[in-house]
């Protein structure tokens, strides 16, 4: 599917291209006659003169038509047509262009997250309805995590806290662990502690867990048959996202960004929100 | 509190509590330590060095860590190590081709 609408406008430009350039010598002198009105009558017997089999009709059509001959007619009559179909279908890959590119600046921005519910660390049920009306910063992770996720984690503090002062808007930081194996209410409530006071930790049922993760296109894997006591790590992929209060998907920040960059990414997206149409550039 | 928990550990074979924040930090000090005799007597990889060789210092990292980040770290510095290896390996091959290209210009 992707690849027809990438190939279809080079195919369409060229095959477009090409029927006008048949039509080039037409539309050149057609150009010519519409420009200056004064050449025409100079001009027009020349072109119609050359063959004799051309020159004798014309001297039979000339009493009926008058100083057009219908030759003459019809070449200006294909022309213009020729004309107008060139600048139709130009309008129309231009147009086609145009839409192509939105199309993909739309396709470019994946469709991550979705409605989930899950247990925070005072095991009460939370569902991603509280997302609805905030911005907030969703990550990824897991209590065992040996330097990454902490370092991620306080990474996000520190966004949440600079946005807090500089636009007086409280992100929502989200931590989701990916081990629930190991990671019950307990465990996460004394693992959030750790970090930004409004942090909120979540956890599940391996399968509410994993349909989570597979909504936010998060990996992890988990050593077959772990166990809750087992010493292990957990792959995972280490993104945390920005979402917009219609809980859309915004952006996504890697480990090599530093907070500062970070900060001010998130800080350009608030500036372009609209509040008062609750959407941004990226909405659909 | 958990730091107890986690010190408490002293096999470090499953963690008996969360590491909390000192917990990380005590492990990644005791890492850096023992990472950091490693680097005096020119060991690249874990578990090469005989003897008595930062014998302490692996104690103390095995104790302050769990097995899983121990194993974690140990592989990380190696493949660190080897990275950084090629990379001044590179550098050094577009040193050394610097100047030829120098003299053809």
């Amino acid at each position: 599917m992707k690849l027809l609408r990438t190939l279809t406008p080079t195919f369409r430009s060229t095959t477009l291209r090409n029927s006008p350039s048949s039509l080039r010598p037409f539309t050149l002198s057609a150009a010519r006659c519409y420009s200056s009105p004064s050449t025409p009558p100079a001009g027009n017997p020349l072109p119609a003169g050359p063959g004799e089999s051309g020159s004798k009709r014309q001297d039979k059509e000339k009493g009926a038509v008058g100083p057009f001959t219908l030759k003459a007619a019809a070449l200006f009559g294909v022309t213009g047509l020729g004309l107008w179909y060139y600048f139709q279908t130009e309008k129309a890959a231009l147009k086609q262009r145009k839409d192509q590119e939105t199309a993909t600046a739309k396709i470019g921005r994946p469709k991550i997250g979705g409605p989930f519910t899950l247990t925070d660390q005072d095991g009460k049920e939370w569902s991603s309805e509280k997302m609805m009306g905030r911005w907030s910063l969703v990550y990824f992770g897991f209590t065992n995590c040996p330097d990454i996720c902490p370092e991620e984690l306080d990474k996000m503090g520190l966004v949440v806290t600079s946005i807090a002062k500089s636009h007086s808007t409280e992100l929502l930081p989200i931590f989701i662990t990916c081990d629930p194996a190991r990671d019950d209410v307990k465990a996460v409530k004394a693992y959030v502690k750790d970090f930004h006071p409004s942090l909120v930790g979540l956890t599940g049922t391996y399968e509410s867990i994993k349909k989570c993760c597979k909504a936010y296109r998060v990996y992890f894997s988990t050593p077959p048959n772990a166990k809750a006591t087992d010493d292990y790590l957990v792959d995972h992929s280490i993104f945390f996202y920005l979402m917009d209060p219609n809980g859309k998907f915004v952006d996504a920040f890697g480990r090599s960004m530093g907070p500062q960059e970070v900060e001010g990414k998130v800080a350009r997206y608030l500036e372009q929100w609209d509040t008062r149409e609750g959407r941004g550039p990226w909405s659909e | 509190m958990a730091s107890w928990l986690w010190s408490s550990s002293k096999t470090a074979e499953a963690p008996s509590g969360i590491p909390d924040r000192s917990a990380r930090q005590q492990c990644w000090d005791a890492r850096d330590r023992y990472f950091g005799c490693l680097d005096k007597n020119s060991i690249v990889v874990p578990g090469q060095e005989e003897g008595k060789t930062c014998k302490a210092e692996d104690t103390d990292y095995r104790k302050l860590c769990a097995a899983s980040w121990v194993e974690y770290f140990n592989k990380r510095r190696v493949l660190q190590l080897r990275q950084d290896l090629m990379e001044a390996k590179a550098a050094e091959q577009r040193a050394s081709g610097g100047p030829i290209t120098g003299v053809k210009a």
